[in-house]
């Protein structure tokens, strides 16, 4: 198993890199910004989802060669997500209403390698990423529990499929991105959600870490994807019209769900 | 080319999009029999206090589950997931609805001890209220009243009541009708009175859904303040509305060798308490852990005084608080 999880390793972030280094590099800086749609089940402290609508932010690093695209995103979302039972005329008094603060971060590399070019033009890139993922709740509702979350680090495989096209005579292109998780580590709460604060020598993101496991696609099953169209705009700068979708699921102490639609304009500064 | 890059588009974006439908569970039903499934199971998986207890959980399905599918309304569907909960007998089960809030209050079977009227206008007045701790010398002995563990202390407001009594004998720390908050609080007096490290209380967490699915007892210990500290006699007075973490702080106080508790026992409240939500947006708390005395009692119904003081009727006609002045004679002899 040790063995499989290496070459896995090697592929995803060290072969496929080192293919090809003499090649023409374009390079942006990007800052995209737009809405996420989240909803959330969490068994630890709900029988219900939790959903809302927040405003997302993305600083984005893209680079491109002829056969390979490399990219660095550091993505947030800060808003609320409410059950469908909330109800803001019973909030503010000693009843809590079923709505809670909600920070979503995650910081990303993917390195992809182009594998194929079809008749058409288009080309298929095969790669990994490397991904930190932060989802946290906070609800005073969940008394002690009030601090709810998932996150960790996880290694995934990810494709890309590209094409181009016109519209208006512009030459535009058309990405779609598929990333699934290899494997990783995932942090949750204990199993009934209450950080040890009892022992004031446990510090608190020692306790925060403390509750992980390994994961797989198998016991982590995630899903996301993305579809962006390349834009092009005077001085070589870009602008990216993005959708993504992402899911995924945990089972272990609770079950914990999670979808999210993101709607996002990136303007990307061509930086060489 | 064109119609087939969109429609490749098209069919990506729309299948993406309805992805989650197909994986994604629905809301459970909010029906009373589903609100009062989820809230029994919840409690049967998580509750710490079951076995300590001596509670047939499974009784009290049998006894609440037809009553709750029958109820007329929400307040009546209320009043009886009320009455099944309060079998737990536990100050930290609430259950929370917009109406009402349930709660378990087995002080009010005992003698309240403490009037802080009498406290107020025949012996502290001449009072300092240093952030949230009331203290004043009061016959050649230290006195600090702490109301709340919710209210913060700063660790200059200790140190500076700790300077002024550096010179007495003894120091007397008031938490009557202290019903808790954040323990933090309590460990910034007890880093002050203790003069090496101190076991200070055990914990063990409900890891899993069965009755005995516990985590290892686990020691908790605390280090003397590097700054003030005191080292004469120290007496807590307690009573029966002292809960959770009063009733840590009096636990810890349990394993100190020149500190007594005094009064009555506190009403303990030693489980942590967690939080759930049912499909009708009600929430309720429930206990996730057991607390320990440093000597192995679990101090969920309470933690015993030392030396047990009620507050005498004729003291009280005549303005005396017995249990304070039994403490300033303790310290002074």
């Amino acid at each position: 198993m040790f063995r499989k999880i290496l070459i896995l390793v090697y592929f995803l972030t060290l072969y496929f890199p080192s293919i090809g280094q003499n090649e023409t590099i374009e390079s942006f800086w990007g800052l995209s910004i737009g809405l996420k749609s989240q909803k959330i089940f969490d068994h630890v402290v709900s029988s219900v989802w939790y959903s809302g609508t927040n405003t997302y932010l993305n600083i984005n690093h893209q680079r491109y060669r002829i056969k390979r695209i490399s990219l660095f995103e550091i993505k947030s979302s800060i808003g609320s997500i409410a059950s469908r039972t909330y109800e803001p005329s019973q909030n503010g008094g000693r009843f809590i209403a079923p709505k809670s603060s909600f920070y979503w971060n995650e910081i990303t590399y993917t390195h992809l390698r182009n594998i194929s070019k079809l008749p058409n033009g288009s080309k298929i890139y095969l790669g990994g990423n490397i991904t930190h993922l932060l989802s946290l709740r906070l609800n005073e509702r969940w008394d002690s529990s009030m601090i709810n979350y998932e996150g960790g680090g996880f290694l995934n495989a990810s494709g890309l499929y590209s094409t181009e096209f016109t519209f208006r005579n512009k030459n535009l292109k058309g990405n779609f991105l598929l990333s699934l998780p290899a494997f990783g580590y995932l942090i949750r709460p204990e199993y009934v959600g209450v950080p040890n604060f009892i022992n004031h020598e446990i510090s608190f993101l020692n306790g925060f870490y403390g509750n992980g496991y390994f994961v797989s696609f198998f016991n982590f099953p995630r899903i996301n994807s993305r579809i962006w169209i390349d834009y092009p705009i005077a001085s070589g700068n870009r602008i990216q019209f993005g959708y993504e979708w992402d899911y995924y699921s945990f089972q272990n102490p609770h079950p914990v769900s999670a979808t999210g639609h993101t709607f996002s304009l990136n303007f990307l500064l061509k930086t060489k | 080319m064109r119609n087939l890059t969109k429609k490749t588009f098209l069919f990506f974006t729309l299948v993406l999009g309805s992805c989650e439908l197909i994986w994604t569970e629905k809301d459970p039903e909010n029906s009373y029999e589903n609100n009062f499934e989820i809230l029994w199971k919840t409690m049967d998986e998580r509750y710490s206090f079951f076995e300590y207890k001596n509670i047939d959980w499974d009784a009290s399905y049998q006894s609440y589950k037809n009553q709750a599918i029958q109820a007329k309304n929400d307040l009546q569907f209320f009043d009886i997931l009320t009455q099944m909960l309060s079998e737990l007998q536990d100050g930290h089960v609430n259950l929370r609805s917009p109406f009402d809030i349930s709660r378990f209050q087995p002080y009010l079977d005992s003698p309240p001890n403490f009037n802080f009227d009498i406290l107020e206008r025949n012996y502290l007045q001449n009072s300092s209220l240093t952030g949230h701790l009331l203290n004043q010398e009061i016959q050649g002995v230290g006195y600090i009243y702490y109301r709340s563990f919710t209210s913060p202390i700063a660790n200059f407001e200790i140190d500076t009541v700790i300077n002024r009594f550096k010179n007495l004998p003894g120091i007397i720390i008031d938490i009557r009708n202290n019903e808790g908050g954040n323990p933090a609080n309590g460990l910034k007096i007890l880093s002050r009175i203790i003069s090496k490290r101190t076991n200070i209380y055990n914990s063990q967490f409900k890891n899993g859904p069965g009755r005995t699915d516990f985590t290892e007892i686990e020691k908790v210990f605390l280090d003397p303040h590097e700054g003030p500290t005191f080292t004469g006699k120290i007496v807590v007075l307690t009573n029966r509305k002292v809960y959770s973490a009063g009733s840590y702080f009096s636990a810890a106080i349990k394993n100190i060798d020149n500190a007594i508790l005094m009064g009555d026992d506190t009403g303990g409240g030693s489980g942590v308490p967690a939080g759930f939500e049912l499909p009708n947006g009600w929430y309720f708390n429930y206990s996730s852990s057991i607390g320990y005395t440093a000597q192995g009692l679990n101090f969920e119904f309470g933690v015993p005084v030392d030396i047990k003081v009620e507050l005498n009727p004729i003291d009280l006609q005549n303005n005396k608080d017995t249990i304070l002045e039994t403490a300033i004679s303790y310290i002074k002899n």
